[in-house]
């Protein structure tokens, strides 16, 4: 293991090192270091660090990260992987492959100064999962596997991935997933959800493939208010709909439950409406 | 022209008569053209006939059409791959037809099963004692399709298509109806097409309704449709008061527009596209000239900015153009202003009366005091 460095001004640094501590700005070149926590701007090229933790802004080339949680400007230029990113602020990653992928604190209380409200990047980004804990604009370039979104996220097209799971409102022209959970926010703005699993229930309660999903943060069974989603249209295999309000809903098994207004439901095997629900027209296809 | 009659059994080869009457069992090898045709024992009909009246008071099964004026069946009609069209049916006992009915007034209150039924005025009204009194076995029923090439419900009309102008019918079992009117009670239909007057008992069970009023309906009135069921559910005590709420604002649109921002309290004049907002970035999202009378805080325009005196911050995508800035000045394009009180930067040239800060600009800079 390298030696350990605590820093105080600007510095440059090379080789191994195992915890490095700086409290002003540092640079760090073909460095392998074990633990990286700084109070000032870093700038890394061609290393290899297993933990930062960074309050300023940050620039690395074609490095390597275990765990990274930068709370300033965050640019990752030519190809970067890592563990974990968390990156509470603003990043633009020229490629950034990872395996779970976060855009702020645990603590929702967290207040950053100078931080948009609306936090949106730039870049490519690759991982199996993105953990949405802000207002966030999806206007990159992404391949999510999993999306957990616990704050408003906003996607100009077609949002696509694996598996959606959106605890809180969500803007998209349309949701494109294997299998989506969108609990219902009556500001939620989308157009139609195509996939294969579409649940949308005010009462979320993590299941097997929840919990097999890499993540940061413990997402606990909740519910939530009464709360209605409009959209146009849901299109999948199996359907299990409550408080939605929707043109069309299409698919296989149909379950429409409580406080649905559905104006015309198409099914080809099994439907299911309750009591407490509104649909206008049923056809069996 | 003679009359004949069958009182045993006996075969007619067709040909014209004043009337056609079987008591026994009889048979018709031929066409025949007839002012009365009765039969009350059992006949088979193997000819097409037209007749002015055709009284069915035993059993007849029909291989060709029927033609007549008016048409009334106590007993059992069966047509097999033939049809029967008249001015007027009448049926208090069971009909079968494999093919077409059609008829400008049918009454049916006995039992019927029929592939095509067409007419003006249409009342079915099914008698689940009407099998019974007309002697078929209800516990043969389930086989009935052997013997008449159609099923027989003793509680239900089945009709696959109905095309009339006025339907009323009650313990009707369809696939497709068509009617510009219908009052339907204890009905199952899958698909009905109806242009007018639609009244539907509760007891029914329509599977799809197609009018032409529908999808043409303004969204308020599809709303208005939503809001009276929504009530129904709240009278009903399915739904609090609180839910009734929620849905009948869903109904209205509810939730707030299109906002990326909290309450804050901050003047903002954003722009939409038809119902889409205008964002950071978009094309032409710099083309927008924002112009603000008064003073304000902190400014930040996409666009170019035409203000007064900004006590704050003033940030411009494009140009700036106002009065004093007691903060600092960003802007992508040129600078047009009085006293800066913080740092300027700006994409194209500055013009301005004083500068506390530093000034970084992409063309000239112009301080005068």
């Amino acid at each position: 293991m390298g030696r350990n460095i605590l820093a105080f001004g600007r510095r440059a640094i090379s080789g191994k090192f195992g915890r490095v501590m700086c409290a002003g700005d540092i640079s760090i070149n073909n460095g392998d270091i074990k633990s990286l926590y700084s109070a000032g701007d870093v700038d890394i090229a061609d290393s290899r660090i297993k933990k930062l933790r960074c309050a300023g802004d940050v620039t690395a080339i074609n490095s390597v990260f275990e765990d990274f949680k930068g709370a300033g400007y965050v640019y990752l230029k030519g190809m970067s992987k890592a563990d974990v990113v968390v990156a509470v602020g603003e990043l633009e990653a020229e490629f950034l492959e990872c395996n779970i992928l976060r855009n702020f604190s645990k603590n929702k209380k967290t207040k950053i100064n100078g931080l948009s409200k609306v936090i949106e990047w730039k870049g490519d980004f690759k991982a199996k999962t993105f953990e949405n804990l802000c207002s966030f604009v999806l206007s990159c370039k992404y391949d999510f596997e999993n999306i957990i979104s616990s704050n408003l996220l906003t996607c100009q097209d077609e949002l696509t991935c694996e598996n959606l799971y959106s605890f809180d409102t969500i803007e998209a022209e349309t949701i494109n997933a294997e299998n989506v959970f969108i609990v219902p926010r009556v500001n939620s703005k989308v157009d139609s959800v195509l996939g294969s699993t579409i649940r949308i229930s005010r009462t979320f309660k993590p299941d097997q493939r929840f919990r097999s999903i890499l993540k940061t943060v413990n997402y606990r069974s909740f519910k939530s208010n009464d709360e209605i989603m409009s959209l146009t249209s849901i299109e999948g295999d199996t359907i299990n709909i409550e408080a939605t309000n929707a043109e069309l809903v299409s698919g296989m098994d149909v379950i429409i439950g409580d406080l649905c207004i559905i104006e015309r439901v198409e099914y080809s095997n099994a439907i299911r409406i309750s009591e407490k629900a509104i649909v206008n027209e049923v056809v069996k296809i | 022209m003679k009359d004949v009659k069958i009182e045993g059994v006996g075969t007619i080869y067709g040909g014209d008569y004043e009337k056609i009457s079987i008591e026994g069992i009889g048979k018709l090898k031929g066409d025949a053209t007839t002012n009365i045709t009765t039969v009350e024992g059992m006949c088979k009909l193997k000819g097409m006939i037209i007749t002015d009246q055709f009284i069915c008071d035993g059993i007849v099964r029909a291989f060709r059409d029927i033609k007549a004026k008016r048409v009334e069946i106590e007993g059992v009609l069966k047509l097999r791959r033939a049809s029967i069209s008249a001015d007027s049916i009448r049926c208090h006992g069971v009909m079968v037809c494999t093919d077409e009915v059609s008829a400008d007034d049918i009454h049916i209150d006995g039992a019927c099963s029929v592939a095509r039924m067409y007419g003006d005025n249409i009342v079915i009204e099914s008698r689940e004692t009407s099998i019974i009194d007309s002697q078929i076995p209800t516990s043969l029923l389930s086989f009935s399709s052997l013997y008449f090439g159609r099923k027989l419900s003793t509680d239900k009309s089945l009709v696959d298509v109905i095309e009339c102008t006025h339907l009323e019918a009650s313990g009707l079992k369809a696939k497709t109806v068509r009617a510009q009117s219908v009052k339907l009670s204890n009905c199952v239909i899958d698909t009905l097409d109806c242009i007018g007057e639609m009244i539907i008992d509760d007891s029914c069970r329509i599977g799809k309704i197609i009018s032409d009023n529908q999808p043409k309906r303004e969204d308020k009135e599809m709303a208005n449709t939503n809001l009276v069921k929504i009530l129904d559910l709240y009278k009903n005590g399915k739904i609090t008061a609180d839910q009734a709420e929620t849905m009948i604002n869903s109904t209205r649109g509810g939730g707030t527009p299109d906002l990326l921002w909290e309450d804050d309290g901050k003047l903002r004049i954003v722009a939409y596209i038809g119902r889409k907002l205008l964002k950071k970035g978009e094309p032409g999202y710099n083309k927008i000239t924002v112009e603000y009378v008064g003073d304000a805080l902190n400014v930040e325009s996409y666009g170019s900015l035409i203000c007064g005196d900004v006590k704050g911050n003033a940030t411009a995508g494009s140009s700036i153009q106002c009065g004093s800035i007691g903060g600092s000045a960003n802007s992508g394009g040129s600078m047009t202003c009085g006293d800066i009180g913080g740092d300027v930067s700006c994409g194209g040239s500055v013009n301005c009366k004083i500068a506390n800060g530093r000034i970084s600009a992409g063309g000239g800079v112009n301080i005068s005091k």
